[in-house]
């Protein structure tokens, strides 16, 4: 390959990334508000030396165990209750989890957050964040307590620390100081600080504009004492479940009336499932203390009158294939609430013109059985989306003509013939599609050849071997769902199709039932409009 | 001071043109540091996340990295254009950016590249050519693919190719030389229409 073919591929392949201008003048501001805080680095390690070599002097006379205990000593003095459990200091609140406690501000929310990130002080639970969206990173400090199982907690698992005892705990503490040139707000620098606990199999890590901050919420880490228990996380269960798992921990649970005056989140559900706990989940309370479970079998929050009195309409929208439905709710000119819902437990909610976009974990059944009600701020006004869960039956916008071609294809697949290749396949040849891109061609005398169909995937979605349309469309054992013209993937946007394709009819054939989105597939017959000729069956897969 | 301004028309095609700095002693005022680096940004940001993107990144991560990189360069602005080539100095600290980089996921969130309710493009051709000629790179060396990128995307010459990564000129060409063979060897450039590969 010479250099010009070299250059021109690069050319090609560099025309496809959809890049911004950049704005100097913004790297500029941001680089300016970072350089003070640069030189004054030097100025603060020197008085950070002059603090230690006082310490150590004024220390020097004691034992050096004693001296070792003080340096591991938490920077937040938790004060003991009389009954002997705890209190936490002024001020604060005790969040736990796997038995480990931390005290916050009691003004942090918890699990204020989007797609993984913190958009007030808050503690945030879970640290499986999937089909995430890039969010600018706000000036707030967060607790993040997670399993070591959880992916957010595999970078703190590997990275190496300083092992230590903590209130007679094992850790390895990391500390990091981090810059992000993404920032929209005035402080860009952001302290970390995390502690590993493997006996416990948990991580907890903190992240503030503030060092003090970083250091006294984990320096507060204690056992949680026999006399108290942590809320746990019941979010979509049903009630009786959570009513006995509380009791097993030694606690009494209520209803809550519904979930109107619930205020603690962008995205907000009811459902007859639990959906928010009162104190909220990982909260410390003496055991004997009531937890209040909210839930709402049928009321819907006062939103859903406000849409109706504003006329907007609730649309479908998203792949018409998975049991996963799409919302979106038009807010106004040009403004609009997009919900998407995930096959990854998520769901997401972005609106248009405003930056707002939440994952709020939900359970499968949530997502496979129920109506969804989902409610999103824009603008200071709460919108209110409802997902049901897509009908099974055949999709009444499909033409007849077009319902027993499908059939007539499918029946062919099943059974590769000449005589049933003659139904569907009435043209001379049907040329064969990977996603967006021809591969190939089978030729009528070679229609009944199952073999002649199969295409290879070559990294296709990331998978490899051969499949073909007859094979996938067979595997449905004839429960399928039809669609016509474009159509998204599982969970994504609209699959592009190859450029000789596009002026012809798309009927898109696509598992009626698929248990998670890696088991979806669609095989789309391209038919041309006025002699209804197959002329191309395409194929396209969800990535594993 | 004249650098080449790349702009990616709709329709794909590049175009290409001059943007010329203000010329003038090396120590001049802070508005005309900001000017200078305001130019440069425009001139040759986007060009910056593409080479980062063919060296495989994915655009988002590009684009921040690029931002530190040229952050970075802000900050000893006066050196940058010191230097004999700017680009060359630019890509070297972009490199040393992207070293680093890749020890900063450390935040749960994952950046995507495309947001879900984005419009489907159809782009086939396009797409498939970009996506084979990414995945070929990618099966390169990494120090190959960089120094494919530099001299072929880039355009900087052997020897700026070579400063940017801090190597020996022979190295540069004889890793040219042995990149292109790979890529001439790649299944994935195999499959392309022959068309797409100007003769």
């Amino acid at each position: 390959m010479n250099e010009s073919q070299v250059r021109e591929l690069l050319r090609l392949a560099a025309s496809d990334v959809a890049t911004t201008p950049l704005d100097g003048e913004t790297l500029i501001a941001s680089s300016t508000r970072l350089a003070p805080r640069r030189r004054a680095v030097p100025v603060l390690l020197a008085a950070a030396v002059v603090v230690a070599l006082g310490a150590a002097a004024l220390t020097l006379g004691k034992v050096s165990s004693d001296v070792h205990r003080q340096s591991a000593r938490p920077t937040t003095t938790v004060r003991t209750s009389p009954d002997s459990g705890l209190l936490p200091p002024p001020g604060t609140r005790f969040v736990a989890i796997s038995g480990l406690a931390f005290a916050v501000p009691s003004k942090w929310a918890t699990n204020a957050g989007r797609c993984g990130t913190a958009m007030t002080d808050t503690v945030m639970f879970g640290g499986d964040v999937r089909d995430c969206l890039q969010l600018p990173m706000p000036d707030v400090s967060a607790l993040h307590l997670t399993r070591m199982s959880d992916s957010a907690a595999q970078e703190w698992v590997r990275r190496p620390g300083v092992r230590q005892r903590l209130n007679g705990i094992s850790v390895k503490r990391v500390a990091t100081r981090l810059n992000h040139a993404l920032c929209t707000t005035g402080r860009c620098d952001l302290f970390t600080g995390a502690l590993v606990v493997p006996e416990r199999r948990v991580v907890m890590w903190v992240s503030s504009p503030r060092q003090t901050t970083v250091d006294e919420v984990l320096g507060s880490m204690q056992p949680v004492p026999a006399q108290y228990a942590t809320v746990p996380n019941l979010t979509g269960q049903p009630a009786a479940k959570a009513t006995d798992a509380l009791r097993s921990l030694g606690l009494r649970a209520v209803s809550l009336p519904s979930c109107a005056g619930w205020a603690d989140s962008v995205v907000r559900m009811c459902s007859d499932r639990v959906m928010r706990t009162d104190p909220s989940q990982g909260s410390v309370v003496h055991l004997g203390s009531t937890v209040g479970l909210g839930s709402s079998p049928s009321r819907f929050s006062p939103t859903t009158q406000l849409l109706s009195q504003r006329r907007l309409k609730l649309t479908v929208s998203g792949s018409s294939s998975c049991p996963y439905r799409a919302g979106s709710v038009d807010t106004g000119p040009g403004n609009r609430i997009v919900v998407h819902m995930s096959p990854a437990g998520h769901v997401v909610c972005t609106a248009d013109l405003v930056p707002t976009s939440t994952v709020v974990p939900l359970p499968e059944s949530v997502h496979m059985r129920s109506k969804v009600s989902l409610t999103a701020m824009v603008s200071g006004t709460a919108y209110t989306a409802v997902l049901r869960p897509r009908d099974t039956g055949p999709d009444p916008g499909v033409p007849g003509r077009y319902r027993r071609l499908v059939h007539a294809f499918y029946e062919f697949a099943r059974a590769p013939s000449s005589a049933a290749a003659e139904v569907p396949l009435t043209g001379s040849s049907v040329q064969l599609a990977r996603g967006p891109v021809i591969v190939g061609a089978v030729m009528r005398r070679d229609y009944a050849d199952p073999k002649a169909w199969e295409v290879s995937l070559r990294w296709f979605r990331g998978l490899t071997g051969k499949t073909s349309a007859l094979q996938l469309l067979a595997s449905s054992r004839g429960r399928y769902h039809i669609s016509v013209g474009p159509h998204a993937t599982c969970v994504g946007p609209v699959a592009p199709v190859a450029r000789n394709l596009r002026g012809l009819r798309r009927i898109a054939v696509q598992p009626a039932h698929v248990g998670s989105c890696i088991d979806w597939w669609s095989v789309d017959l391209f038919i041309d409009p006025r002699s209804h000729h197959v002329l191309a069956v395409s194929l396209d897969l969800w990535e594993p | 001071m004249q650098l080449l301004s790349d702009h990616v028309r709709r329709d794909g095609t590049f175009q290409r043109s001059f943007v010329v700095l203000p010329a003038g002693p090396r120590k001049r005022g802070r508005v005309d540091k900001d000017a200078d680096f305001t130019a440069y940004v425009a001139a040759r940001g986007e060009a910056l996340v593409r080479s980062t993107v063919l060296m495989g990144w994915s655009l988002p991560e590009a684009e921040d990295q690029v931002q530190t990189a040229l952050m970075r360069c802000y900050g000893a602005w006066e050196k940058v254009t010191a230097a004999d080539d700017i680009d060359a100095y630019v890509y070297r600290v972009l490199l040393n950016s992207l070293a680093t980089g890749r020890r900063r996921k450390w935040w749960g969130e994952r950046a995507t590249e495309y947001l879900p309710e984005r419009p489907g493009r159809d782009e086939a051709d396009v797409v498939a050519v970009a996506t084979a000629v990414r995945s070929a790179l990618k099966r390169l060396p990494h120090q190959s693919r960089a120094v494919l990128v530099l001299r072929y995307f880039a355009d900087l010459s052997e020897q700026h190719t070579a400063e940017a990564l801090g190597l020996p000129v022979g190295t540069v060409k004889s890793r040219l030389s042995r990149a292109r063979a790979e890529l001439a060897a790649d299944p994935h450039l195999a499959d392309l229409p022959r068309n797409r590969i100007r003769p």
